[in-house]
C-alpha cells in the first residue's frame, strides 16, 4: 500500500534527475594544459570572504554577471564568510595561480589580517596579483543632529582641548573605524576614545542614537539610511576628495588634516598568476566599470565606482599597508 | 513493523538494559563536563585576565571554565550516590522512582539503538571526509545507498533512484538554480568526467 | 508601513516561500520528535539562496508548520512534536480514541490562528513604540537584560538547576571561540581562521535540534495512523461554545508569557492547561478527551511563539529557542534583529511581521483541510525520509560557509544533542547562550569603554539597575524555591 506513491514520486524523481543532468553536460569537459592565449578555457571561481548580501558581496556579483559576458565563461561566487575574509585570503594564496580562482579583497581586512601576528596568517602582500579595485568607501564621521559639532574642524579643536572626553564607536579593534581614530590623533593632536562593537554595526548605531556614544563612525554607504531618517548629522568624510553620495560635507583633508581612511573593495589572483592573464581580466573589469549603465548599477546598491587598474591597484595596495603598519602600534598600545 | 513485536517482548528487559546504558552515559557526561572545564581553564591561562579597563579575554573562560568543573563534579557525585543507594534490584517501582529523580522520566528520552546511532554517526563523517576528494554526487551517491540498502532494507531499484536524485538532481539544482556551489572532485579523473 | 509590508509578503513569489514552509514544515513536523525548532534548524539551508525577506517569511511558515505537524502526532498517535504540544496528547489522543480526532485537529488549528494573530497584532501596536523605548538600552542595560535572560533560563528550564547551569555554562563557552571582542585576541581556535569568527550558528543548532533528535529516535518504529475523514473536521456548535472561551485564554496566557525571554512555548501551554483545570466550566471531563485540553494549550503556544517575536525585534533578545534559530538565521543574512531595524530595515522588518500573518492564515487553510494528506506522509517509510532530511543537513552545514569543518562540527554538536537527551540536560539553556554569549561579553566591555573602566555605570543608570535587581531576585526565588522543595521530599524539578 506504501509504495505506489512512493513509486511514482520516484519514476518522477529519475525523470528529472536526468534531464537536469542531461543540461548540466554541456559544459563539463575541457582540461588539459594550456597557454595564456586560450584563456579563459573554463569557469572562474571567484571568493569572497564575507556572507552573500553583504555590501562586498553585492560588489562582486555584479562584477561576476558582466565579467561573465565579457570573458563568455562562468564566473561563480563562492562565498567563505569567516574571519573577516582570512579564510577566503588563505584559500586563494593556496590556489594554483592559472587564473581560474580570484577573490574579493578588501581593505584594511587583506592588510590587518598580515600585520597582526595573533592571527597568524599564512600569507602576505607577497602571495596575491592585484587585478582591479572597484570601490571605495570612505569612512564618515557622524553626530547627533542637536550637536554643536558642524566641521570637521570644531570635532578636531573639541577634542584637542578635551583629550579623551569624546567616544566614537568603531566595529571592532582593528576596523578601520578604529585605525581612523589612531590616524586623526596621530595627525591632528585631537584624542576620542573608541567604542568597540565588534557584535556589529548594528549595536553601534543603536547605541549612538541612544545617546550613550557622542560620535558614530561608518562607511558612507551605511551613513545613507540613516540620513534619510533624519538621526544623523554628517560632519565630515575621512578622504582626499568629497563622496558624491554626499557632495555638501567636508572632507578632513579640507579641513587642512591628513587623514584619510576607507574601506576599498578589488580583486586579485595569486601571486605568479602568468602577467596576460591578469591584464586580460584587469581589463575586462575596466571595460564594465566605464559602462554609465554599471555605473548606475553600483550608485544604486549604494557602492561609489572607483576603478584603479593592475598596477595602480598594486600600488594603493602597498601605500596603505605603509600607512596601516605605521598605525597599528597605536592601535595595539592604546589596548593594553 | 517486526521491531514493534521485538520491543514488546522484550520490554522490561529492553528498559533495565536502556536504565544501566543510561546511568553509564551520565557518569561519562559528567566527567567529561569536568574535563571540559579543566581544559577551559588551562587554555585560557595566555589571555590576559584584567586590563585597565575591567575584564580581560581571559576572563570568562577561566570562570565559566571553574563553574564547568564545580558543576561536573557535583552532578558525578548525585549521579554516584544514585547509583549506590539503588540495589541490584532491577527494573521494579524503586528503581524507577530514583532514575526518574535523577535523571529522566522514562517517557522523555525517546529509544534509540546503538549500532543504528554508530552507523549514522560514521556515515555521517565518511560522508564528511569523502566530499571533497570524491566530489559531492559520488560521495552523496553512495552515502544514500548505503542508507537505503543497508540500514533501511529497501529495494535496489528505489535504493538507486533515490540515491542518483538526492546526489546528481541535488548537486544540479543547487548548482544550476539556486547557484549553491557544492565540492567538486579533486581527482582529476573524476572532475574532468563533470563529478 | 504594514500595508507596504502586506504588499512585499503577498507577491508571488514571497507566497511561495511561504507556502514551500509551511508545507515542508509539516511534513517534518510530523516526523517523531521533531517540532518547530528542529524542523526550522534541518530546513535552514534552503533558505541561504533566498534574500533576507525570503529566508525568514519560510523560516516563519516552517515554524508555524512544525508546531501543527507536530500537534497532528500528538492528537492522533499520542507523541508530541516538541514540549510545545506534550499537553495537547492528554486530552487529544483521547478525543481519536473517541473517534473526535478531526474536531481537535480543526479546533487547534482554529485557535492557533486566533492566538498567533492576536500576538502578532500587538506585535505591530507595540513594535514601534517598544523599539524606541529599546534605544534606551545602552549596553549597560543589554548587558543586565541578557542577565535576567539568563536567570531565568537557569531557574525554569529544565528539572535540575544544576543540569540547567551546566547546559548554560557549556553553550557561553563554545561562544567563546573566536576573536574576543576585548582584545582581538583568537581564542580557543587551534589557530584555524575558519574559527576566528566563532563557531557558526546553522551547523550546531542543525546538529543539536535536527540531527541530535534523529538519533535519539533512531530506535523508533514506524507509527501507523488513521486519516479522519472530512465530515468528521467539521467542530459542533458544542464544540464552539465550549472551546471559545478556552482559547481566549489561552491567547492571553500565550501572549503574556511569551514576552518574557527565556521561557520556553511549553511552559505557556502547561500554564493554559493547568488554568483549564481550575477555571473552566467542563473542567471534570478534562483529560477524558474534553475539547477545552486542546483548544487552551495549542491557542497558547501559538500566541507564546508570536509573541515571543516582540522582544525579538525590539530588543534583539531571542526568547525561545525556536525564535533563537530565527535570530541565527537572520544572524546568518546579516541583519542583527534589535531597535535599530525599524529605522534601518523597515521594509524588510514590516514584510516579515505582514508575514506572520499571512502564515497563520496559510496554516489554517491549509494544513486543516489536508490533514488526511498528511497522515499519508507517515505512511512514507521512515528510512527514505531519513536518508533523505541526512542529505539535507549535510548540504545545510556545508553551504553556510562552504567549509567541510561545518559538516564535523554538526556530526559533533548531533552526538551532543543525542548524549543530551539521554542523561536529562537540557538543550534550550545551551542554545540561548551560545547565541547571547557574545552580545554578553561586548556589552560589558562596551560599558566598562563608556565609563572608562568604572563598574558603577551598571548601578548608577535606573534602568540597568532595576533590570540587576529583578535577575537577582530570579536567581534567588529559584535557588530558595528548589531548595525548600528538596527539603520537602520533593523532586527538585522546576516543571512549571
Amino acid at each position: 500500500m506504501k509504495s505506489t506513491p512512493l513509486r511514482i514520486a520516484a519514476v518522477a524523481g529519475a525523470a528529472l534527475t536526468l534531464t537536469l543532468a542531461g543540461c548540466a553536460q554541456t559544459d563539463g569537459g575541457a582540461s588539459g594544459s594550456e597557454s595564456a592565449a586560450d584563456y579563459p578555457s573554463k569557469g572562474i571561481e571567484l571568493l569572497v570572504g564575507y556572507d552573500a548580501g553583504g555590501p562586498t558581496d553585492t560588489g562582486s556579483r555584479l562584477i561576476a554577471e558582466e565579467l561573465e559576458k565579457k570573458l563568455d565563461t562562468s564566473v561563480t561566487v563562492t562565498n567563505k564568510p569567516s574571519a573577516n575574509s582570512q579564510v577566503a585570503y588563505t584559500e586563494l594564496a593556496q590556489a594554483e595561480p592559472d587564473g581560474y580562482t580570484m577573490s574579493a579583497i578588501t581593505f584594511p581586512s587583506a592588510i590587518v589580517t598580515v600585520l597582526d601576528e595573533s592571527r597568524g596568517a599564512d600569507y602576505d602582500r607577497d602571495s596575491f596579483a592585484p587585478v582591479a579595485l572597484q570601490v571605495v568607501d570612505p569612512t564618515a564621521v557622524a553626530v547627533a543632529p542637536d550637536s554643536e559639532f558642524d566641521t570637521p574642524e570644531d570635532l578636531v579643536k573639541y577634542a584637542q582641548e578635551n583629550p579623551g572626553e569624546l567616544q566614537a564607536t568603531t566595529t571592532g579593534v582593528g576596523s578601520n573605524e578604529h585605525f581612523a581614530l589612531a590616524q586623526l590623533k596621530e595627525a591632528a593632536d585631537a584624542d576620542i576614545a573608541p567604542v568597540h562593537f565588534a557584535d556589529g554595526s548594528t549595536k553601534a548605531t543603536t547605541a549612538f542614537l541612544g545617546g550613550n556614544v557622542d560620535i558614530l563612525l561608518a562607511n558612507v554607504s551605511d551613513m545613507q539610511p540613516l540620513i534619510d531618517a533624519g538621526d544623523v548629522k554628517v560632519i565630515g568624510v575621512m578622504d582626499a576628495e568629497r563622496s558624491p553620495f554626499l557632495p555638501d560635507v567636508e572632507t578632513f583633508t579640507e579641513a587642512g588634516h591628513d587623514v584619510e581612511i576607507s574601506s576599498s573593495r578589488g580583486f586579485a589572483f595569486p601571486a605568479d598568476t602568468p602577467e596576460e592573464v591578469v591584464e586580460e581580466v584587469s581589463d575586462a573589469i575596466g571595460e564594465i566599470m566605464e559602462d554609465p549603465a554599471f555605473e548606475e548599477k553600483m550608485t544604486q546598491v549604494g557602492l561609489a565606482p572607483s576603478y584603479k587598474d593592475a598596477e595602480e591597484y598594486a600600488a594603493y595596495w602597498d601605500e596603505t599597508e605603509a600607512q596601516f603598519s605605521e598605525l597599528l602600534p597605536l592601535v595595539q598600545e592604546e589596548q593594553q | 513493523m517486526n521491531a514493534e513485536a521485538d520491543t514488546l517482548v522484550g520490554d522490561s528487559q529492553a528498559a533495565v538494559e536502556r536504565e544501566r546504558r543510561r546511568r553509564w552515559l551520565s557518569i561519562a557526561s559528567a566527567v567529561v563536563v569536568t574535563l571540559v572545564g579543566a581544559a577551559a581553564v588551562i587554555g585560557s591561562r595566555t589571555y590576559p585576565y584584567w586590563t585597565p579597563l575591567g575584564p580581560g579575554p581571559g576572563f570568562f573562560p577561566r570562570w565559566l571554565g571553574g563553574i564547568l568543573v564545580v558543576c561536573g563534579l557535583l552532578w558525578l557525585v548525585q549521579v554516584l550516590r544514585a547509583t549506590r543507594t539503588t540495589p541490584a534490584r532491577h527494573a521494579d517501582g524503586t528503581q524507577e522512582a530514583v532514575a526518574q529523580a535523577i535523571l529522566v522520566p522514562e517517557d522523555e528520552a525517546p529509544e534509540y539503538s546503538l549500532p543504528t546511532v554508530l552507523a549514522i554517526v560514521v556515515s555521517l563523517c565518511v560522508l564528511a571526509a569523502t566530499l571533497e576528494v570524491l566530489g559531492y554526487q559520488i560521495a552523496m551517491f553512495l552515502f544514500v545507498l548505503f542508507h537505503l540498502l543497508v540500514l533501511g532494507r529497501r529495494r535496489l531499484l528505489l535504493s538507486l533512484v533515490l540515491a542518483l536524485v538526492c546526489s546528481v538532481g541535488v548537486f544540479v539544482v543547487f548548482t544550476r538554480f539556486l547557484t549553491v556551489p557544492l565540492p567538486a572532485s579533486s581527482i582529476p579523473f573524476l572532475r574532468d568526467m563533470g563529478f | 508601513m504594514l500595508l507596504d509590508g502586506f504588499g512585499a509578503a503577498l507577491s508571488p513569489q514571497n507566497l511561495a516561500f511561504a507556502l514551500i514552509g509551511c508545507l515542508l514544515g509539516t511534513i517534518l513536523g510530523l516526523l517523531p520528535g521533531i517540532g518547530s525548532t528542529a524542523g526550522m534548524a534541518i530546513l535552514i539551508p534552503l533558505t541561504l539562496a533566498l534574500d533576507p525577506a525570503g529566508a525568514i517569511i519560510m523560516l516563519a511558515a516552517i515554524f508555524y508548520g512544525g508546531a501543527y505537524g507536530g500537534t497532528i502526532t500528538s492528537v492522533l498517535l499520542n507523541i508530541p512534536g516538541e514540549g510545545e504540544s506534550a499537553i495537547t496528547c492528554i486530552d487529544g489522543y483521547q478525543m481519536t480514541l473517541k473517534g473526535r480526532a478531526g474536531v481537535a485537529l480543526t479546533t487547534a488549528g482554529i485557535g492557533s490562528f486566533i492566538g498567533g494573530t492576536v500576538a502578532t497584532l500587538a506585535l505591530v501596536i507595540a513594535a514601534e513604540p517598544l523599539s524606541r523605548l529599546g534605544l534606551k538600552i545602552g549596553p549597560p542595560e543589554f548587558f543586565s537584560l541578557v542577565l535576567i535572560g539568563l536567570a531565568l533560563l537557569v531557574g525554569l528550564v529544565g528539572r535540575s538547576v544544576l543540569l540547567g547551569i551546566i547546559s548554560a555554562t557549556l553553550g557561553l563557552l563554545i561562544a567563546m571561540v573566536g576573536i574576543d571582542p576585548v582584545m582581538g585576541m583568537p581564542r580557543f581556535t587551534f589557530g584555524d581562521p575558519h574559527f576566528f569568527d566563532g563557531i557558526s550558528y546553522v551547523p550546531v543548532l542543525v546538529g543539536l535540534f535536527g540531527l541530535g533528535e534523529l538519533l535519539a529516535t533512531s530506535g523508533q518504529a514506524a507509527p501507523r495512523p488513521t486519516a479522519p475523514t472530512l465530515r468528521e473536521l467539521i467542530p459542533s456548535r458544542m464544540d464552539a461554545r465550549r472551546s471559545a472561551p478556552s482559547i481566549a485564554r489561552g491567547t492571553v496566557i500565550g501572549g503574556l508569557v511569551g514576552l518574557i525571554p527565556g521561557v520556553s512555548s511549553a511552559i505557556s501551554s502547561l500554564l493554559a492547561y493547568s488554568t483549564e483545570k481550575k477555571v473552566a466550566r467542563h473542567r471534570d471531563e478534562l483529560g477524558t478527551g474534553a475539547i477545552e485540553g486542546v483548544a487552551a494549550p495549542e491557542t497558547a503556544n501559538n500566541s507564546h511563539s508570536n509573541a515571543a517575536f516582540i522582544p525579538l525585534f525590539t530588543l534583539g533578545i531571542p526568547a525561545s529557542p525556536a525564535i533563537a534559530v530565527l535570530m541565527g538565521a537572520f544572524l546568518q543574512n546579516g541583519i542583527t534583529p534589535g531597535p535599530t531595524l525599524f529605522t534601518e530595515e523597515p521594509e524588510l522588518i514590516w514584510t516579515v511581521i505582514a508575514s506572520l500573518f499571512v502564515g497563520n492564515l496559510l496554516l489554517l487553510l491549509l494544513n486543516v483541510p489536508l490533514v488526511s494528506l498528511w497522515t499519508r506522509i507517515l505512511a512514507i517509510p521512515y528510512s527514505v525520509l531519513r536518508a533523505v532530511i541526512f542529505a539535507f543537513i549535510v548540504i545545510g552545514s556545508y553551504a553556510v560557509s562552504n567549509s567541510v569543518i561545518d559538516i564535523y562540527i554538526m556530526v559533533a554538536f548531533g552526538v551532543i544533542g543525542f548524549v543530551f537527551r539521554q542523561v536529562g540536560l537540557p538543550l534550550a539553556p545551551l542554545v540561548l547562550t551560545l547565541i547571547l554569549g557574545p552580545f554578553l561579553e561586548s556589552a560589558l566591555r562596551q560599558s566598562l569603554q563608556l565609563s572608562r573602566g568604572s563598574f558603577s555605570i551598571f548601578v548608577d543608570r535606573p534602568l540597568s539597575l532595576a533590570f540587576l535587581v529583578v535577575a537577582a531576585v530570579i536567581l534567588l526565588a529559584s535557588v530558595f524555591s528548589a531548595s525548600l522543595k528538596r527539603r520537602a521530599g520533593l523532586p527538585t524539578d522546576a516543571e512549571v
